[in-house]
Formats: C-alpha cells, structure tokens, sequence
C-alpha cells in the first residue's frame, strides 16, 4: 500500500506535467498562427514570455518528478524508462521555444505564398504531439492501444517531411531574397524537427511497450 | 565449547556468500536498503532453521560417525575450502564442501555411509535441474498471470517490487532450513542438541548476512540484474521452491546451484545465445572440485592434528 499510495503521487504530477506541456503547446500554436498573421509585434512577444514560463514550469515539474524517481518510487528498469520518455517530451516543449525565439530574433517575415503551407505543417506538428500524449497515457494506462498512437505518430511525421519539402521547393521557385530564402528553409528545417521529437518519442514508448510485454 | 568455534566461522561464511542469493537482486538494483535486507534474511534464516532445519541435521549426522575431533577438523577444512572458493571468486556450494570434509573423516575411520552419500549426489545433481525447471514451471505460470492482469507499470512495478520481497523471505527461510545442517550437523548428538544445533546454526548465519554480506549481495546482483525485475522475481522464487523442497526432503543443498539452475532456464527462455558457456564450465568445475578440496582439507588437518 505504501508504494501504491508513493506511485499514485508520482502520477499525479506527470500528469500535472502534461497539463503544463499541453498549455506550452497550446500557447505555442496561437503565437505561430499570430506571427504568421501579423509578424513580430508585442502581442507575439507577450505570447514567446508566456510559453518560457510555461516551459520553467514544466522543467520545476520534470525535477520534482525525477527527484520522486529516484527516491524508489519505481523499479529501476522503469524508472530510467520513464525519465528517458519524459526527456524525449521535453525536447518537443524545448523545441517549440526555440522555433519561437527563432522568428523573434531573425525578424522573420513570412511570404504569403507559404503562409498556409506553415500553417498546415503547424497543425500536423500539434496533431502528431496529440497522439504523443495520448500514447504516453495509455502507455502509463492499460497498454491497449500504444502500437496504434505510434503508427499515427509515424504517419504525421511522414506527411510533414513531405510538407517540409515542397515549402522549401516552393521557397526555392519563388523570387524571394535570397538571404531570406536561407532564413525560411531554416525556419521551416526547425518546425519539422516538432515532428521528429515526436517521432523519437514513440520510438521510446515504443521500447517501453515491448519491454513490458515481457 | 573451542570446537564450535570453526562451525561458527563456517555458518558466518555460508550466512555471508549464500545469502546473496536471496535479496541480491533487490538490494544492488535499489530497491530495498541493505540493512533491511540482512535483518529479513537473519530473521528468516533463523526462522527456517528452527522450524524444518532438525532434517538435514539427520541426514548430514548419518553420513559418519563423527568424535568432537573429527567435527571440528570437518568445519574448519568447508570452512577453508569455502573462503578459497571464494577468493578465487568462484560460485561456491556450501553444502558440498562440508559432504566433502566429512567424507574425508569417514575415509580415515574407514566408516562411509554409502547410501547416505547416493541420496546426497542425486541432490546435488538434482539441485540446479530442480532450479531449471521450477523457473520454467515458474515463468509460464506468472507470465499467465501478468497477462491476463494487464497491470499498468506502477502497480505492475509494486507488484514485482513486493513479489521480489516476499520471495526473498521465503528463500532466506529455505537457507535457514536447509543450510543449518552444513553447520551445525557435525556437533548434533555430539557438542549440541538438536535444538542448540539448529539455533548456533541459524544463528551464525544470520550474523554472516548482516555482517559481510554487502558485497556478496552486490556481486550477484550485478549479475543477475542483467535479468529483467520479471525474470529476477522467478528465478529467485524459483530458488526458494527448489531448496525448500530439499530441506523437506532432508538433504542439505546449495543455494547458488539453485539458483545457477535458474538463471540458466531464463537464459534457454531467452535464447541459446544469452548463455555465457565459458562461466558455466567454470561453474561446472567449481561444484566438482568442491568437495574435493574439502575432503582434501579434511585430510590434512586430520594429519596435521593427530
């Protein structure tokens, strides 16, 4: 009872974890459609100081969690496989910072012609760190359906390498500046890499799954 | 009483190697402290040895006729033959070093239970087979259950956390019935009765476990824990059942060949190629040289002191 009662604590604040993320991402998304819309104004910066504090957050959060995992809560197998998951979901929250911090600093201004196409690749970007979530808690859950969350995964990180190309050849046929065209594949190079940190977090909950089938 | 003094320093070495087998596992992956773990295993080794450790006390007395002499040349030579063993960092069996000495003794008074010594080396044999296929029975049977369960991690993981516990109670509990008679079968009848027998016995290897055991633990640990906490969990259950069989059975055996036999059916489980072969021939040629060394010891102390 007592390691039920010491496991049901460390639950609870992964989940309150995931709450901090889901809001990161949250704040995430209305910043980018912002920018896109409207450029870097004070509003976007407002929206960049948000997600930061939101990122502390969630990193006050992750330590309290490790602390928990290395007082005994788990075995410590599935400790180092927890902290190992909670580390790759933590590069897809770092990662959106620093895709933010980046249009901040270069002063991006995004060509009309690839607007939608940014748009597009930003809601499959949050989409496949859904089914990340959602593959995280039932991994932590019954196990019924993880395979199924990873192959989603799989598949949006498919579409958006996909999407990835044809924005950059669009940039490329375009008469855009050409230093600007450098900054924007760029940009584009750090919006797919949302895609990839969820690619590499199934790849754990992946081996976390297969583990535990014994 | 200066007699006793050579079981004492026996059961201290066998309570400091053999109680490895036990919690090693849970205290070198952290999941138990080592001071809980020693004081579980110097509870229930004297637990065992009082409650069913008075068989292997009959078997091991009957193998020869043994004066106050000849017992304490006995001990001291398993004694040494176990603490060379276990300098040369080989897997040591206990039970076999003191059958070896005593051998030596019956040698010299020309006085040799035969069929004592038949039943003892079917057990010896029988030990590590008993091990193999306890884990196989083991495995299947609790893999059944873990499925069927579909347990999240966190309990999935108190469960096993819990099991590992229990488990190594229960084989701390079989140590203490089995092994008492490797120390203190020598002295029944002679020095002791039974009931003082089982009690120095247990009680010396209790104090082996709490005192020198730390290292033992981590050393198997470490080996084992190469082994997922599933596997551990039965092999290590899987090692109590067997040796407990044999202390009802009355036969002293050892606790690593169990336990070697049980690692072993994890490695077939797990495929061929996880088997180190190299270290099982080592192993191989540990369990015979054993008593060997024993008997040999036995023999020269017996020289040396008459």
């Amino acid at each position: 009872m007592f390691f039920l009662r010491r496991n049901k604590i460390l639950l609870e604040k992964i989940h309150d974890y995931f709450e901090v993320c889901n809001d990161g991402m949250s704040v995430f998304n209305k910043a980018l459609h912002h920018f896109v819309q409207a450029g870097n104004d004070s509003d976007f910066e407002a929206q960049i100081a948000r997600s930061l504090e939101l990122e502390s957050a969630a990193d006050a959060i992750l330590h309290k969690i490790e602390k928990s995992l290395y007082r005994k809560s788990l075995l410590p197998e599935s400790r180092e496989d927890l902290m190992s998951l909670l580390e790759r979901y933590d590069d897809i929250i770092d990662c959106t910072n620093h895709i933010l911090r980046y249009l901040n600093t270069r002063n991006i201004s995004v060509p009309g012609i690839i607007k939608d196409d940014i748009r597009e690749m930003v809601k499959m970007s949050l989409l496949c760190y859904d089914q990340v979530r959602c593959a995280v808690e039932d991994l932590l859950g019954k196990r019924k359906n993880v395979m199924t969350f990873v192959r989603t995964i799989n598949d949006y990180e498919a579409r958006c390498d996909d999407l990835q190309a044809a924005i950059i050849k669009k940039i490329f046929l375009n008469d855009i500046d050409k230093c600007d065209k450098i900054i924007l594949t760029d940009l584009i190079n750090i919006i797919t890499k949302l895609t990839d940190h969820c690619e590499d977090a199934a790849d754990c909950i992946t081996l976390i799954n297969v583990k535990r089938v014994v | 009483m200066f007699r006793l003094v050579s079981g004492f320093f026996l059961g201290w070495a066998l309570g400091a190697n053999d109680s490895a087998n036990t919690f090693g596992t849970a205290v070198s992956s952290r999941m138990l402290r080592f001071s809980t773990a020693a004081v579980l295993t110097a509870f229930f080794v004297i637990v065992g040895a009082f409650m069913q450790g008075h068989e292997g006390l009959k078997t091991l007395g009957g193998l020869t006729a043994l004066t106050l002499q000849s017992a304490f040349i006995s001990s001291l030579a398993a004694a040494c033959t176990v603490t060379l063993m276990t300098i040369f960092k080989l897997p040591i069996s206990t039970s076999q070093a003191v059958v070896g000495a005593i051998l030596g003794i019956g040698m010299l008074q020309g006085n040799v239970n035969t069929a004592g010594l038949t039943k003892v080396i079917i057990c010896w044999i029988g030990t590590p087979i008993g091990g193999f296929l306890a884990t196989l029975i083991l495995y299947y049977l609790f893999l059944h259950v873990f499925r069927s369960m579909r347990l999240d991690i966190f309990t999935c993981d108190t469960f096993l956390r819990t099991g590992l516990i229990v488990a190594g109670c229960y084989g701390a509990y079989a140590l203490g019935a089995n092994n008492v008679a490797n120390i203190t079968g020598v002295y029944a009848g002679t020095l002791l009765s039974t009931k003082q027998a089982v009690l120095f016995g247990g009680l010396s290897i209790a104090l082996g476990a709490l005192t020198f055991s730390r290292n033992v633990m981590f050393t198997v640990g470490k080996s084992i824990v190469k082994l997922d906490a599933f596997s551990s969990f039965v092999t290590v259950t899987a090692h109590s059942v067997t040796v407990h069989f044999y202390a009802i059975v009355g036969v002293p055996v050892s606790t690593s060949q169990a336990i070697v036999g049980a690692v072993l059916a994890i490695g077939v489980l797990k495929g061929i190629q996880t088997i180190n072969f190299i270290k099982l021939t080592e192993i191989f040629f540990a369990w015979i040289l054993t008593p060997v060394i024993g008997l040999l010891f036995c023999l020269i102390f017996s020289f040396l002191l008459n």
